[in-house]
């Protein structure tokens, strides 16, 4: 635990060493400040909520979680400093949830530097704030899954940019999944079950179920699973690069 | 060799852990959706997404089983993503209710496969058919509740864009099954909402709904008795009641039978008038003497205003068109709903379109609970003045807030005596059709049991126009007031609480107010530039008559060649004229702008406020580092 903490905390120091932090940082917020006020018409709907804010983090997400999570692994291969890594005293585990809780870190402190919306909204009328608070907690978790995702992407290769085309289409997928897009390429041949299990993997479709105001415990664990199983795949890449 | 070999072993391993995983995780999931069915914890303000006291009393109080079936084509779900997340969540919610129900309730889903007998069933039960395919083969998403004595209700179509009233909608199927008596009301219709089988007029939006929970007598305007077994009268726009059919509601009251009333100072929606087809043929309606007896009274040439609840309609200001506030029309949200009546403690969006002002009269005696308040800054319109249908600018230029606030709707309870202590009046002659007449009813002369009794001082609430949306879908929460009221005269009360969640109405009441105060302070100048404008051209036509005289020879007007001086004038005032209409324009773009600026300092605020913050962070920390990394090297260049 300590261990994994450490090597959290090592990581996370290091994003803000470098100016790429902070321009991620703010892109992002001024992106979504932009979908919120532009796209999602916000003053214009003249309704105390913030549908229009979070209707767009998915799709920031999309673009924002692959460019963070891509030099998780890829670029410890390329430079190979991976080999100092893998000689010091931590396990595989610890170094996987190291690097992704400083990532999904990242990305919350990066989630509560919007908070000026939610001090607008209050200030223009009277919101219900448990549903906001339902939307930052489904906001936080899918962009857990996409970090884990990611990471995982990352591993398996040593360009950052295949990394980042990995993510970006896994990703992807796992939104769309509850979409024809993706349903008829299984349709055609699987039998029913399959094809609501696949539909059921929808990140989009537990994102709105979260927040639209309910803390959902089948969509909660559906992303905690998620985030499991990935850092698990994560963590089998990365032992076998350890043996060789 | 034996080193490779330990590799490629570790390898599979790795790699059959990693299959592993991914079926764990896909079985997992399928447990986990099976069998958590509900666990949640429900955020909202309004506890919107956890099922209400109202189903669980209803579902509790179920003395006979009730069967719900579920008719879902799986081809026409599968194919829309918002259908299938929607029919998870019915089926959800009707799992919850079976738990609730403890064996009372069985649900029950199956398929209508097209052709097949569910299909037959399901077009039997007038459930809705969509097209599934281009076969034209039809998909059903519906729901038929039957019970043991062979009641059938049903939900024809379950669409999404009704989510917010689901609950409602099946807690009321229960609630229907399980008690198939349907309270009778009857309505006497001064507006013809009922709608009319000769011309194929459909009945307004408002009865249908009313009469999908009660059975609506028809009563005329000539009624002497009003006939046994009702437990509520709705009187709309009485403008031609009979001295007998006043009677006959007033013996009603004052027995107890529940009355809900919508009197008007304005009725828009009622038949033009051949005359003025601007205006309604009888724009108002009154019930006395009934009212003074309930001691209440209602002005009916007076109609109620509101700057600060007015909704925008476009008009002409001289030449222009501007969209502007108009005070008569208003839209009605929780501020104005009264929060502790069970009939408007739940809404929060209605719209009311010239209304009258109710008040209690003096020293009556009676409970007077107002149900619709506008707010302070309402003002009083004569009926003369607002039917001249000038712009709306005129009605908007001269607004003087009254400090006072006016009732729309009020609840009166409370012992009264009758308006017709002298009796019944004398009966009219019998009416050519031969139809026989109810005898009069007996004279009460004070309430036998409370008087139970809503007044409501519009009728237009009741109309399509300010209900239902441009797709006919329910926009507002009027019809949900009228079924409340009724409920609460009736006694049946179940279900109001559900009935005020279906709409969700949060404005931007920092924008509004903000416009509100920029309308007020805006409004003095534009009145002041509008007098002058008018005054301009006032002064400009009377130096045109005065220079226009008669040509003897041919009967034409001349215009005479005017004096240098008048000619000065003209240039003076036509300049004038330009300025004015200028400062006018300043003035209204002004106005917008107040508005518009409370927008763009929000975007800043969002979009670059703290980017910037974060950049400045950023130099800060780095100069920082620089400066240490600097120092540091100096420090081990002089050692």
């Amino acid at each position: 635990m300590r261990v994994t903490f450490a090597i959290a905390r090592r990581e996370l120091t290091g994003y803000f060493l470098t100016p790429l932090a902070y321009v991620f940082l703010v892109v992002f917020v001024a992106a979504t400040g932009a979908a919120t006020f532009y796209f999602g018409q916000f003053m214009e709907r003249r309704q105390a909520d913030l549908t229009p804010f979070f209707d767009f983090h998915p799709w920031l997400y999309l673009v924002f979680i692959p460019a963070v999570g891509m030099r998780l692994w890829a670029e410890e291969r390329r430079q190979g400093t991976s080999e100092l890594l893998m000689t010091l005293p931590v396990t595989a585990w610890q170094t996987v949830l190291g690097k992704f809780t400083a990532a999904w870190a990242f990305v919350a402190i990066a989630l509560a530097l919007t908070f000026p919306i939610w001090l607008s909204v209050n200030y223009l009328g009277d919101p219900d704030n448990g549903v906001i608070l339902a939307g930052y907690v489904a906001s936080l978790l899918m962009a857990g899954a996409l970090v884990a995702v990611t990471s995982f992407a990352s591993s398996l290769t040593n360009s950052q940019v295949i990394a980042f085309v990995f993510g970006v289409v896994a990703s992807f997928l796992l939104m769309m999944s509850g979409l024809p897009l993706v349903l008829n390429l299984f349709g055609g041949w699987a039998p029913p079950y399959v094809v609501d299990l696949v539909a059921s993997f929808s990140l989009l479709t537990h994102f709105d179920a979260i927040a639209r105001g309910v803390l959902d415990m089948r969509s909660i664990i559906f992303f905690a699973l998620l985030i499991g199983l990935f850092l698990f795949l994560n963590r089998q890449v990365v032992e076998v690069w350890k043996m060789s | 060799m034996w080193n490779l070999t330990k590799n490629a072993d570790r390898a599979t391993l790795a790699a059959v852990g990693a299959i592993l995983a991914i079926v764990l995780f896909l079985a997992t999931n399928l447990i986990v959706s099976l069998g958590l069915g509900n666990a949640r914890v429900d955020l909202t303000e309004n506890r919107i997404y956890t099922l209400s006291q109202s189903t669980t009393d209803v579902l509790g109080s179920l003395q006979e089983p009730v069967t719900l079936r579920l008719y879902m084509s799986s081809g026409m779900v599968e194919d829309a993503p918002t259908l299938r997340v929607y029919s998870d969540r019915v089926r959800q919610l009707l799992r919850s209710y079976e738990q609730i129900a403890e064996g009372k309730l069985r649900v029950e889903q199956v398929d209508p496969i097209p052709f097949s007998s569910l299909e037959d069933e399901a077009i039997g039960y007038s459930l809705a058919g969509f097209n599934m395919n281009r076969a034209g083969e039809q998909g059903y998403f519906g729901v038929v509740g039957t019970n043991s004595v062979d009641g059938v209700e049903t939900i024809p179509a379950l669409s999404p864009a009704r989510e917010a009233y689901l609950e409602y909608d099946l807690t009321r199927l229960v609630a229907r099954l399980a008690h198939p008596s349907v309270p009778k009301v009857g309505i006497i219709d001064g507006l013809s909402l009922m709608g009319d089988p000769v011309t194929q007029r459909r009945p307004a939006s408002v009865i249908s709904r009313i009469a999908r929970d009660y059975e609506l007598v028809p009563i005329y305007p000539d009624a002497t008795a009003i006939p046994k077994g009702l437990s509520a009268l709705l009187v709309i726009h009485p403008y031609n009641l009979t001295p007998s059919a006043l009677y006959a509601i007033d013996q009603f009251a004052i027995r107890g039978g529940g009355v809900l009333a919508f009197l008007d100072t304005i009725a828009e929606h009622d038949v033009p008038s051949a005359t003025t087809p601007t205006s309604p043929q009888n724009p108002d309606s009154n019930l006395e003497p009934l009212m003074a007896a309930w001691g209440v009274k209602m002005d009916s040439k007076q109609v109620v205003g509101d700057i600060s609840m007015a909704i925008k309609i476009r008009g002409r200001a001289g030449s222009q068109v501007v969209v502007t506030d108009y005070a008569p029309w208003m839209i009605l949200d929780r501020d104005n709903l009264n929060p502790d009546d069970a009939v408007t403690g739940q809404l929060n969006l209605m719209r009311i379109a010239s209304s009258g002002a109710i008040a209690p009269l003096d020293a009556s005696g009676i409970n007077f609970t107002p149900l619709i308040q506008t707010t302070a800054n309402s003002a009083l319109f004569t009926q003369a003045e607002v039917l001249r249908r000038d712009s709306p600018t005129v009605l908007t230029a001269n607004y003087a807030p009254s400090g006072v606030q006016q009732v729309l709707a009020a609840r009166v309870t409370g012992s009264v005596n009758t308006a017709f202590p002298g009796g019944p009046p004398p009966l009219p002659p019998p009416s050519d059709t031969g139809e026989a007449q109810l005898p009069p009813p007996e004279l009460v002369t004070t309430s036998e049991r409370p008087l139970n009794v809503i007044i409501v001082g519009d009728t237009d609430l009741l109309s399509n126009d300010l209900n239902l949306g441009q797709s006919g879908q329910q926009v507002t929460q009027n019809s949900d007031f009228v079924i409340n009221a009724l409920d609460s005269l009736t006694g049946g009360g179940q279900l109001i609480a559900l009935r005020g969640q279906g709409i969700s109405f949060r404005p931007f009441t920092t924008v509004d107010r903000t416009e509100a105060a920029a309308n007020d302070k805006y409004r003095a100048t534009e009145d002041r530039l509008q007098t002058e404008l008018k005054e301009t051209q006032e002064k400009l036509q009377a130096l045109l008559v005065q220079n226009t005289s008669v040509d003897p020879a041919t009967g034409e007007p001349v215009l005479q060649e005017a004096s240098p001086e008048q000619q000065e004038a003209v240039a003076q005032f036509n300049q004038r004229l330009v300025e004015v209409r200028q400062q006018l324009r300043d003035v209204r773009l002004a106005l917008r702008g107040e508005i518009e600026a409370l927008g763009d300092f929000l975007r800043l605020v969002n979009i670059a406020a703290v980017p910037l913050v974060i950049v400045l962070v950023g130099i800060l920390i780095f100069a920082w580092r620089r400066r240490r990394l600097s120092r540091y090297l100096r420090r081990r260049a002089a050692a």
